[in-house]
């Protein structure tokens, strides 16, 4: 009995050192499989991760030291900037922050962001809605529909996604979200996005390698629709009382101010005023003047923009209006901020901008080719430099009365002729780089000139009324136009390859 | 803390982790700690109730062993006092609710309320055990000399305590009193159930909840095989998702080295009502068997009593699992299957005899399952219905042959869309693949376990990243919806 509870007592000693080894050699398993586990669980969260707020980033995470102007605002901002045109123009390399939907203490937070990545010399910041007077963008005012809430919300993630969890995200959300079971959406999205598993394509599963989709316009986005239609109003007072919008603005520039950021106001043009807005708009330059910061109203300045031409909806600008916005802030750039902005044009440390500029001009091709409508094909052939093309307009055309169409022939052309062709009913021609010697050739009303050389060949064109042909090197038995299947549409646009003189699409639309 | 979260393995891997280091002598003392604190994570008020009814059951024992004249006695007042708790906790509502509606059937009207003050979590679970230790010790089953500390650990075990298993002192206290230390084979057997709690629960029984509930909540809109799909669904759901749990518990205990005794055993492969209740819920079932069947005679006097007290059983059994009468009706079908199922066996052996039907044919055995299971899906639409008439409706509406339903996209309108469906089906696919190895005696965990390092650590990441991204969690979810922690 005595042997053996000794033995017991040898056998537990031993199986407590054996065991205590197994614990240490367990101990180191388990932290190399935690290890893995965890590594393996980051790649799956990028994988499920929502990409559009990714997509729009991921170039300012990239070059975020090269960033020296930063574009804050709503939607507006997103199509109306575009740094990658201004860095063309003038070489100074900007970042489009709007997010759709961003309030200013959305705006905010966004600059506060940004500012833990960046250190730029100019932002620019756009007060559209500076009259809300909330903050919790789940909550907004007694007027919000739960699809109002359910929309914003979504698109703060837009904006929100891309961030690395910080102290500065954590109070951002908590700021400008007031429901608390919503804020672990925001600081470990993994917990919305896993739902994503069933929608994943390759571009979600590129993203583990860096080359999934990204914007490539500097966080900007070109819209291609025509609104072709505006009202104005008339300057009026300011807000009547200091809005939630306004102290943030407040708040923004203070913080700029207090980093020595030069920050310069903003509103952007828009097609349908609202009172609301003009009262923004005046509460916008008040606030600037009280600060002495400059101000950019634009909100109806037709002298920037076409008001019936380049706005995409009645709030935000097509590619159009983000043209000459951009230009006119590439300028106002140069003139006032020359001294404190570098040209980095040619420098090759800031190859990526280059990139971008080469990348957005390869895209523009692609826009008129994924025109849906004649005003938007119209749009994009503004900056088309990978074909020449042909616009005809039929006789009789209901297009002959429409201002937005004409004026968009007219920016095309750079003339007033097709008031002439609309005098008469039409029909209208107008070839662009196509004709021998002649850069714009427009043909208004029934003629029948003398055949031209061209790049397509010998072109006779004749134009009636009721007929249109263009027929190449007199073979009448092609017509280049459609006669037939697209008798009745009101316009046809040939696109004509640069380097081969060949048609390369046929494009017809109805009004 | 729900045992469904995150919190809760971080929760157990630091009790097990410092239990192990501790010495001996000490670990029951921190596991003690850690049931406690667990416990009141939910509400510090049930903890009252639970010390309570630790110290009234433990006393009870002590003294049922100490004056063996008055055990009966004792017994009988300490039996009253947990069902009285029981009753006044769980079925006070039930209890106003019925006064209330009789009165309006005999006055018209009534204003009759009788409202809870708080449900102690678990308490169904709990009082049972209690219940069958002081039973255990008046039949000298059970030593009532241990310390109030491992009894205390019996009744309050963290990992049980919500849901069960509802184990047996016999079984429990010997394990608390001599706590096992480090043992790999254990916690690798441990997390592997684990897993599969969750993949159950997440994976399959909150996606077949889905189709259940869309149902459920409007069962007028629904007529013909979408809802008998729903019916076969929800019997579906409550194993996968009580599975799933008891799963979590049982993997839980195993990482504490503590053997929990299994739930389930392939309840939906049982040829028959009677062998399925013996693999359902095993815990429970065996313990009505234990303490209520047998006490009232059990089979043992005469066939007319045997039925009598089987239809009993079930009939408590309903009402054990919730305070409506619906409940109990459930159960009452359940034994009335079983009755009948006794009364036809002469009949059916003979149509057997006459048929010179092979019993152990594969295809005499599925029929056999597949009847079964019907019979089982059909009782259970009264479980956990708040009406009889939200039942009834559903047995009306599910007769009505629509066999389109499967293949016109029907059952993808009814809140899943096709590939949650169908990452639905391949959860229950491996569902019955796993209890069919169970049920021919082959261990998965076993068998993965044997596996060589890096095939299991595949299994355990694939695993996570599985249960992480395709299964039903996040903001929105309720950590609480298992269906048995109501119970």
């Amino acid at each position: 009995m005595t042997k053996n509870v000794v033995d017991n007592k040898n056998n537990n000693s031993s199986n407590a050192g054996k065991s205590h080894n197994n614990i240490w050699i367990f101990i180191v398993k388990a932290v190399a499989l935690l290890a893995i586990a965890a590594v393996v669980m980051q790649a799956v969260f990028k994988v499920v991760q929502r990409k559009e707020s990714y997509e729009k980033y991921a170039d300012f995470f990239d070059i975020a030291d090269q960033i020296d102007v930063l574009y804050l605002g709503s939607s507006h901002v997103i199509n109306g900037v575009n740094p990658v045109q201004i860095f063309e123009q003038y070489g100074y390399t900007g970042y489009n922050m709007g997010g759709h939907g961003s309030t200013l203490p959305a705006s905010y937070w966004e600059l506060r962001l940004a500012l833990e990545y960046c250190n730029p010399k100019v932002v620019f910041v756009d007060s559209y809605m500076l009259e809300k007077n909330y903050q919790y963008i789940d909550v907004m005012d007694e007027n919000a529909t739960a699809a109002d809430l359910n929309t914003s919300v979504e698109q703060l993630h837009l904006n929100m996604d891309c961030w690395p969890y910080s102290d500065v995200k954590k109070a951002a959300i908590e700021d400008l979200i007031y429901d608390k079971e919503l804020h672990q959406d925001f600081l470990f999205d993994f917990e919305l996005y896993h739902e994503r598993w069933s929608e994943l394509d390759k571009n979600d599963f590129l993203r583990l390698n860096g080359t999934s989709d990204r914007n490539l316009l500097m966080g900007a986005e070109k819209r291609f629709q025509v609104h072709g239609t505006y009202t104005l109003e008339d300057r009026t007072e300011g807000l009547s009382e200091e809005t939630v919008g306004m102290q943030y603005l407040r708040k923004i520039i203070e913080e700029c101010q207090s980093r020595g950021i030069v920050v310069v106001t903003m509103m952007l043009p828009l097609a349908q005023l609202q009172s609301q807005d003009m009262a923004a708009a005046a509460s916008m330059e008040q606030i600037s003047a009280e600060y002495g910061i400059p101000c950019l109203n634009m909100i109806q300045d037709t002298s920037i923009v076409n008001l019936y031409t380049d706005l995409n909806d009645s709030n935000h600008l097509n590619a159009g209006g983000m043209n000459r916005v951009s230009r006119y802030l590439g300028q106002w750039l140069s003139d006032n901020a020359g001294g404190i902005l570098t040209d980095h044009r040619g420098d090759s440390a800031y190859s990526r901008w280059t990139d971008r500029v080469v990348q957005s001009h390869e895209a523009e091709s692609s826009y008129v080719e994924a025109a849906d409508n004649a005003y938007s094909a119209l749009l994009s052939l503004y900056d088309e430099t990978t074909f020449d093309y042909v616009v005809y307009v039929k006789g009789n055309s209901s297009a002959y009365t429409n201002v937005a169409f004409l004026q968009l022939i007219e920016e095309l052309s750079g003339t007033t002729e097709v008031e002439t062709a609309a005098a008469v009913g039409g029909p209208y021609l107008f070839m662009h780089g196509v004709a021998d010697g002649i850069e714009n050739l427009e043909i208004c009303g029934d003629q029948q000139p003398a055949p031209f050389s061209s790049k397509l060949g010998f072109i006779t064109y004749l134009g009636l009324h009721d007929f249109a042909a263009i027929y190449v090197n007199d073979d009448t038995e092609n017509n280049l136009l459609d006669m037939n299947e697209h008798y009745n549409d009101d316009v046809q646009i040939l696109l004509i390859n640069k380097d081969t003189g060949e048609v390369y699409r046929h494009l017809c639309f109805s009004l | 803390m729900q045992i469904l979260s995150i919190y809760f393995l971080i929760f157990l891997a630091i009790v097990a982790a410092v239990n192990y280091v501790l010495p001996q002598k000490i670990r029951p003392y921190w596991l003690l700690i850690a049931n406690m604190a667990f416990y009141a994570s939910y509400k510090i008020a049930g903890l009252l109730v639970i010390i309570a009814g630790i110290i009234i059951s433990y006393t009870a024992g002590r003294l049922i062993q100490r004056s063996p004249d008055n055990k009966k006695t004792i017994l009988a007042g300490t039996i009253l006092a947990l069902v009285g708790s029981l009753c006044y906790f769980k079925y006070t509502v039930l209890l106003g609710a019925t006064i209330r509606n009789i009165q309006e059937l005999v006055r018209g009207s009534s204003d009759f309320r009788l409202e809870s003050i708080l449900i102690p979590l678990g308490i169904s679970y709990f009082l049972l055990q209690m219940i069958g230790y002081v039973v255990d010790v008046y039949k000298g089953e059970v030593d009532a000399n241990c310390s109030i500390v491992n009894y205390a650990l019996f009744v309050s075990f963290f990992p049980t305590v919500v849901s069960g298993p509802i184990e047996r002192a016999g079984n429990m206290i010997p394990q608390y009193e001599n706590l096992p230390g480090f043992d790999e084979d254990n916690i690798r057997k441990g997390i592997l159930q684990i897993i599969w709690g969750f993949f159950l629960k997440m994976i399959v029984a909150d996606r077949l909840g889905v189709i259940v509930s869309t149902v459920n909540a409007d069962p007028a809109a629904y007529k013909g095989t979408v809802v008998f799909i729903a019916v076969l669904m929800y019997a579906l759901q409550i194993y996968t998702d009580f599975g799933g749990y008891s799963s979590i518990a049982i993997g839980s205990a195993r990482v504490l080295g503590i053997k929990v005794m299994d739930n389930f055993n392939s309840p939906f492969l049982s040829t028959s009502v009677a062998e399925l209740w013996r693999r359902w819920h095993i815990s429970l079932s065996t313990w009505f068997r234990d303490y209520v069947y047998i006490p009232l005679g059990g089979n043992r006097k005469g066939t007319a009593r045997k039925y009598l007290n089987l239809l009993i059983t079930f009939f408590v059994s309903g009402l054990w699992h919730g305070a409506a009468w619906t409940y109990a009706v459930w159960g009452l079908i359940n034994g009335i299957f079983q009755v009948i199922g006794m009364i036809l066996m002469p009949a059916r052996n003979k149509i057997v005899e006459v048929l010179h039907i092979d019993r152990e044919a594969f295809s005499h055995r599925l029929l056999k399952t597949v009847f079964t299971f019907l019979l089982f899906s059909f009782a259970v639409i009264f479980f956990g219905k708040d009406t009889f008439a939200q039942a009834v409706l559903i047995i009306k509406n599910m007769w009505q042959f629509t066999p389109w339903v499967l293949t016109d996209g029907s059952l993808y309108t009814l809140g899943l869309d096709r590939p949650a469906f169908n990452l639905m089906l391949l959860g229950l696919m491996l569902m019955v693949i796993a209890d069919i190895a169970k049920y021919r005696g082959v261990s998965i965990p076993e068998v993965i376990s044997r596996q060589s390092l890096w095939i299991r650590w595949c299994i355990y990441i694939g695993a996570l990243v599985l249960i992480t991204v395709c299964g039903v969690w996040g903001h929105g979810y309720d950590a609480t919806s298992f269906i048995y922690v109501q119970f």
